[in-house]
This record gives structure tokens, C-alpha cells and sequence, in this order.
């Protein structure tokens, strides 16, 4: 990817809603993932998100306690916040469109959870209505 | 013929789903101290629940995100967070207020003590929710709604001098003995109960659920434009009945008994049955607008997948979020607090917070990159400016005056 | 080497800091003061009299137009239980609240107490029978209540805290 596009990244990336390839939400954009290139470029190569992401975002006490909770509630191979690599973003526009499906990206182990103890276990929770 | 029907439809749908118990308290109240001298404001607060719905429902149409999702977006991490719990709070206050309205206008058809309802009214409506069609869900406590015209037809029935009560809306007059604060502090939440920010997560989150498309804008705009301003028709008539029965012997509203009363006065039991299923159905159609609100103020902002529109397994975290409102708003009410007080301070709260997500969708509805055409035109944006005006101005002043009136004593 | 885009960020200042918890005091400050007064004065003692006074004439005329119009048949037993019951409630809240106020040291403010007390404890024993009249469905009793309650809800209406006598 030599040739990138420039990008405001506070107005048309970060906050935004990201997108899987079915349509359905995915996450937000809570944080970005900077690394810097040969020639002293800034390249964005991934999506990062979760308390550990957007706590420093939304700082102060507040955040640091956001974020400090989700590291200690992460088991020991997930010290990182989730990411998911830029690569797989397809579109940028009102949303930002990924080409994977959600299931396949690991990204809301919360959602998981509750899922598994909580939502799931209600009758009918496999039906839209 | 079928396109028709689905217009006519949704019309009538925002009619009865347009008054729930802030409009039912508020105004019954108003209406039975002020007489018609407020009306002012509510109809100040019709032209900015059109403007803000208007606006809010073309955003959906458009983009395909709802209100809530943008408010992150364009107010950033931080400010985002403390709308969102602004606004999760006003909206949740409401939740307990219209749950505790059904609860009381079931125990005014039973005598049956109304804390006993509570429960029962929540489980029914986390059921509807969880498992009630969304289009169903609408459609059929919109039209239940309807039964509130029984307040048209009480007015009709008493026979008013029609140019008396004109007079009254277009010559405000504060009545003696009463003081400008007091007087002001209702104008506000008059205003609050006319725009209270819930209606417009839930229209824009609800264009999103029914998949909402540039053509839905004309759908969008007729709910908006026919279902807003006969709500509002039936918030005056409530407030002319007050004023007509209540007034005239010193009865000041504090109960939801009260409300109805002038419909039994003047039109007898019938209508007085027929009111009470309006309010049943205005109270649990609110409160299942409130409860899906609750969870999409949350979800949209951290950007979880929400709505009815998916399996509940898919969207989980709103689902946890939906179903400990509904326990939280239980435990709220099995504390005794009264239902009408937690109304009457609802709609003013509504009214404080009511900028924080006014501002983000005027701003999103102006941006060509995310409207296109459809951003909005200058005369919009003349009127859209105005209420900004007006509702920073009522968020402002709202909580000095809850103070310096002692909450409107 | 990477970093993340959000991580500059700058902390509230310490004079913003502390304007908030100055407004956060105020606000506390001005809540409070409605909640508990000390003994007011002649002429708001007066005020909260006249108030208290509205507020019991609103319960009575509330049970007087609940008994007629079940008396007329046009609203249902329950819903005239849940009327009347709520105002005689509502009464006794709003006479046990103005007992508890502690009037200014005055004369004036002492007839002002004593006279409306007078009114209030005669409101208040006839909205109690009245409600136990309406559960008994005893329609006679009502009737004869209900026109008792007429003279107290006069009463209430002409009172006024500064007459004298």
C-alpha cells in the first residue's frame, strides 16, 4: 500500500461505526493504531477498540479507570486492546466498511459473554422479531 | 392502494403514539391553573419536536445511522459520553414514569393498589419487547392511542365559548395570584413534555430498524408533519378540559384520577372508559419506546450491533442493557415515589438535556458529505437555528427556576 | 513503532478543576436552602399558609366531584375510590407538612395556624368518613357528607392568613 489516502483521521475515522460485510455493527473506531514508516510517514494500520482503546481517548480519571477495569478483566493472552488491521477496511464513508463478518473477528469478548450467560439462555433469543 | 394504506397507517400510529404521561400529567396540570395561558408553549415545542424529528428521521433515511450513533461522532469521546449519560438519565427517569402511568391507570379501572401493577406491567412490557414485531409493536399501541381523541370529544361536549378559549391561546395571560417564575417554570415544562429527546432516538433508530431509504424521506416528513401536531391537538384538549371542570372549582392536578375526570364530566362513563384505555395505551406504547431507547442510546454509542431487527444472541449487549433498565426502573418504583412527581420531573429534565442532542443533528443534517442533496435548505436551517435558540435557552433557565419555585409550588 | 492517535490529550486545567467544584457547592447550597427553613418570616409563613390552604381546597373539591359524579353514575365505583381515597391522602400530607412548620414568633402568625388548623381538622375528619361512606356504598351517608364538606371548602377558598379574628 504505497500510495495511501490522506485522511483527517478526527473527522472521518475516529468515532465512526464500523461495519461488517453482512451489514451488521460491528464496533466503533474508539482508537487508531499510528506506525511509522522508513521516510517518516504516519501510516493507520488498524482499528483498535474497547475500554483499553477509548479510556485514554476519554482520559482523566475516568478513562484511566476504563481502561485499568477491561486490563484486569483480560485474560493473559489479550494484553492488548482488540485490533483489527487496516487491510481489511473496503470502504470510508458514513460508516467504515470491513470485509470480514463479525463472528470472524474477535473483537467483543463482552458481547460474548453476555451472550453466553445472560441473552442466550432466555427462550427465543435465537429469533428477530 | 397498498403504499395508502401504509401511509395511513403510519399516520395514525403517530398520532396516538405522540402523547404519553408527561403530555397526560403536564398538561392536565397546567390546564387546571393556568387555563389555557400556556398554550403558547406547548406549541412552541410542536415546531421544535417537527423540526427535530424532521430532521432526525431524513438523517436516518440518508445515512442509515440513527441519532445517537452520530452524537459520538460528531461530539467526540468525551462530550459523547457525558450526553449519553445525560440523556441515558432523562430517558430512564421517563421509563419509570410511563411504567408507573400504567400501573396507575390500571389501578384507576381495578381500585388495586398500583405498586402491585408494577411488576407485572414490567414483565409485560420486557415480553412485548423481547418478542413483539417491531412494525406490530407500533402499529398497534399507536392506533390503541387513538382512544385519547376522547378528549377532543369531551371539549366538544361541554360546549365552550370556542372564541373565549382562542382568545386565552393567542392572548397569553398570567393569571393573578399566580407568580412569573411559577408561571415560566411550567412554560418549560410544557416544552420538555412536547420534546422530550426519547421520541427522537426511537423515530430515528426506528427508520433504521425498517431499513430506511432516501424515498422513506416523504414517510418520514408525513408521520412528522400529520402525527406531531394532532399529538399536540390532544395535548390542548386535554388542557382546555382541565381548564373548563378543574379550574373553575380549585381542583389543581397531582393525580392521574384528575386527568380523566373532566371526560366523565362531560361526556359520562363511556368516555371515561374509553379515556382510561387511552391512557393504558399511550403509558405502555411510551414506556416500550423508553425501553428500546434506553438500550439504543447505549449501544449506539459504543458502537454495538442493537435493534429487534437482528437475533437477540446478535445483539446482546443492548438486550442486557434493555432488560436491566426495565429492573432498574422496577426498583426505582417499589420505592414509593409518586409516578406523577417523577413525570412532573421528567419533562423537566427532558427540557435541560434537550441541546446536548439537538446540536449534533442540526450539524449532521446540514453536512453535504453525509446528506448530499438532501442537507438541509435555508429556511430549515432558519427555523432549526430559532429552536436552538429557544432550547438552549429553556435548558438554561430549567433548573434555577426548579429551584427558585421550590419545583413549581 | 507504533502509536495511537488519541493518547495527546490534555487534562481539565486546575482552574477549570476547581470552578466545578465551586459550582458543584452552590448548586448543593441552593438545593438545600428549599429543603430546611428555619422559623420564616410573618409574610412567608403567611404565603406558605395561604399555599397550604389551596392545596387542602384542591383535595376536598376533589372528593366533592368524585362522590357527584359517581352519585350521577358517570365514573365507576373504583375509580371514585381511587379519588376519593387519594385526596383524603393528599389532604393529611399537606396539613401534617404545614403542622410541622415552625410559625415566626408573632400573634398574627399563631391566629393564622390555629384558624386554618380549624378548617384542616374538620377537612380531614369528613374526607375520612367519606371515603369509608363511598367503600360501604352507603349513598345516603355520602350525600349528607358531601354537603358537609361544601361549608369546608368555602372556608378553605375565603381563607385568608392576614384577617384578623
Amino acid at each position: 500500500m504505497a500510495d495511501g489516502r490522506q485522511l483527517d483521521l478526527q473527522l472521518q475515522l475516529l468515532d465512526r461505526q464500523v461495519v461488517d460485510a453482512g451489514g451488521r455493527l460491528v464496533c466503533k473506531v474508539d482508537d487508531l493504531e499510528l506506525t511509522a514508516t522508513d521516510d517518516g510517514r504516519l501510516l493507520v494500520t488498524a482499528i483498535l477498540i474497547g475500554p483499553r482503546a477509548l479510556g485514554p481517548r476519554i482520559g482523566g480519571r475516568l478513562g484511566r479507570w476504563m481502561a485499568g477495569i477491561a486490563q484486569r478483566l483480560s485474560t493473559p493472552d489479550r494484553q492488548l486492546p482488540p485490533r483489527i488491521d487496516f487491510g481489511q477496511v473496503t470502504d470510508i464513508g458514513t460508516a467504515i466498511a470491513i470485509a470480514r463478518r463479525r463472528s470472524e473477528v474477535d473483537v467483543a469478548p463482552l458481547d460474548d459473554w453476555v451472550d453466553e450467560h445472560l441473552i442466550g439462555r432466555i427462550p427465543g433469543a435465537g429469533h428477530a422479531s | 392502494m397498498k403504499r395508502l394504506l401504509a401511509v395511513a397507517l403510519g399516520v395514525l400510529t403517530a398520532i396516538g403514539g405522540f402523547v404519553d404521561i408527561g403530555d397526560l400529567v403536564t398538561n392536565a396540570l397546567v390546564g387546571s391553573r393556568y387555563g389555557l395561558s400556556l398554550a403558547w408553549a406547548t406549541l412552541i415545542g410542536l415546531v421544535g419536536i417537527c423540526v427535530f424529528a424532521e430532521m432526525s428521521g431524513r438523517v436516518a433515511a440518508v445515512t442509515g445511522r440513527a441519532t445517537f450513533d452520530l452524537v459520538r461522532e460528531r461530539l467526540g469521546p468525551r462530550a459523547g459520553l457525558a450526553n449519553l449519560v445525560a440523556s441515558f438519565l432523562v430517558t430512564g427517569l421517563t421509563f419509570v414514569a410511563e411504567i408507573g402511568g400504567v400501573a396507575l391507570s390500571l389501578e384507576l379501572v381495578t381500585s388495586v393498589y398500583y405498586l402491585l401493577w408494577v411488576p407485572l406491567v414490567a414483565l409485560a412490557v420486557w415480553l412485548v419487547i423481547w418478542r413483539v414485531r417491531f412494525s406490530v409493536l407500533e402499529n398497534v399501541f399507536g392506533l390503541l392511542g387513538l382512544a385519547l381523541i376522547v378528549f377532543g370529544v369531551a371539549l366538544w361536549q361541554l360546549h365552550p365559548s370556542w372564541t373565549g378559549l382562542l382568545h386565552q391561546v393567542a392572548v397569553p395571560h398570567k393569571p393573578d395570584g399566580e407568580g412569573t417564575p411559577t408561571y415560566l417554570y411550567y412554560a418549560i415544562a410544557l416544552f420538555g413534555a412536547a420534546m422530550t429527546p426519547y421520541e427522537v432516538f426511537f423515530f430515528s433508530s426506528g427508520g433504521v430498524e425498517e431499513r430506511w431509504t432516501r424515498k422513506d424521506i416523504i414517510t418520514s416528513r408525513i408521520n412528522v408533519f400529520i402525527g406531531f401536531p394532532l399529538g399536540a391537538a390532544l395535548s390542548l384538549a386535554i388542557a382546555a378540559v382541565s381548564a373548563l371542570v378543574l379550574l373553575p372549582v380549585g381542583v389543581n392536578v397531582d393525580t392521574l384520577g384528575q386527568v380523566g375526570l373532566p371526560v366523565a364530566v362531560a361526556a359520562g362513563k363511556i368516555a371515561l372508559a374509553v379515556a382510561i384505555l387511552g391512557f393504558v395505551a399511550a403509558t405502555f406504547g411510551a414506556a416500550l419506546e423508553t425501553g428500546l431507547s434506553a438500550g439504543y442510546t447505549v449501544a449506539q454509542y459504543f458502537g454495538w450491533q442493537w435493534g429487534k431487527y437482528v437475533r437477540p444472541r446478535e445483539a446482546a449487549r443492548y438486550h442486557a442493557v434493555v432488560l436491566l433498565s426495565v429492573l432498574a426502573a422496577v426498583a426505582v418504583l417499589l420505592t414509593t415515589v409518586d409516578p406523577v412527581k417523577v413525570t412532573e420531573y421528567s419533562v423537566v429534565f427532558s427540557a435541560v438535556a434537550l441541546p446536548l442532542t439537538y446540536f449534533p443533528i442540526l450539524v449532521v443534517a446540514n453536512d453535504p458529505d453525509y446528506m448530499g442533496d438532501s442537507a438541509n435548505g435555508r429556511v430549515t436551517n432558519a427555523l432549526a437555528t430559532g429552536m436552538l435558540v429557544v432550547i438552549v435557552v429553556a435548558s438554561v433557565a430549567a433548573i434555577p427556576l426548579m429551584i427558585a419555585t421550590k419545583a413549581g409550588q | 513503532m507504533a502509536a495511537t492517535a488519541g493518547t495527546a490529550r490534555i487534562g481539565p486545567s486546575a482552574s477549570r478543576r476547581r470552578l466545578t467544584r465551586v459550582a458543584g457547592v452552590l448548586i448543593v447550597l441552593a438545593a438545600l436552602g428549599g429543603c430546611v427553613a428555619p422559623a420564616p418570616s410573618l409574610s412567608a409563613y403567611q404565603s406558605k399558609a395561604a399555599r397550604t390552604a389551596s392545596a387542602a381546597l384542591s383535595e376536598v373539591q376533589t372528593a366533592r366531584l368524585a362522590v357527584r359524579q359517581a352519585q350521577l353514575g358517570r365514573i365507576p365505583h373504583a375509580y371514585a375510590d381511587v379519588l376519593v381515597s387519594g385526596a383524603e391522602d393528599a389532604f393529611a400530607a399537606v396539613q401534617g407538612t404545614f403542622d410541622l412548620v415552625q410559625p415566626p414568633d408573632d400573634p398574627a402568625a399563631d391566629k393564622a395556624r390555629t384558624s386554618l388548623d380549624e378548617i384542616l381538622s374538620d377537612g380531614a375528619d369528613l374526607l375520612g368518613r367519606l371515603r369509608i361512606a363511598l367503600r360501604r356504598q352507603r349513598a345516603d351517608q355520602l350525600a349528607r357528607l358531601a354537603e358537609q364538606l361544601a361549608p369546608v371548602a368555602a372556608k378553605l377558598s375565603e381563607y385568608d392568613p392576614a384577617a384578623v379574628g
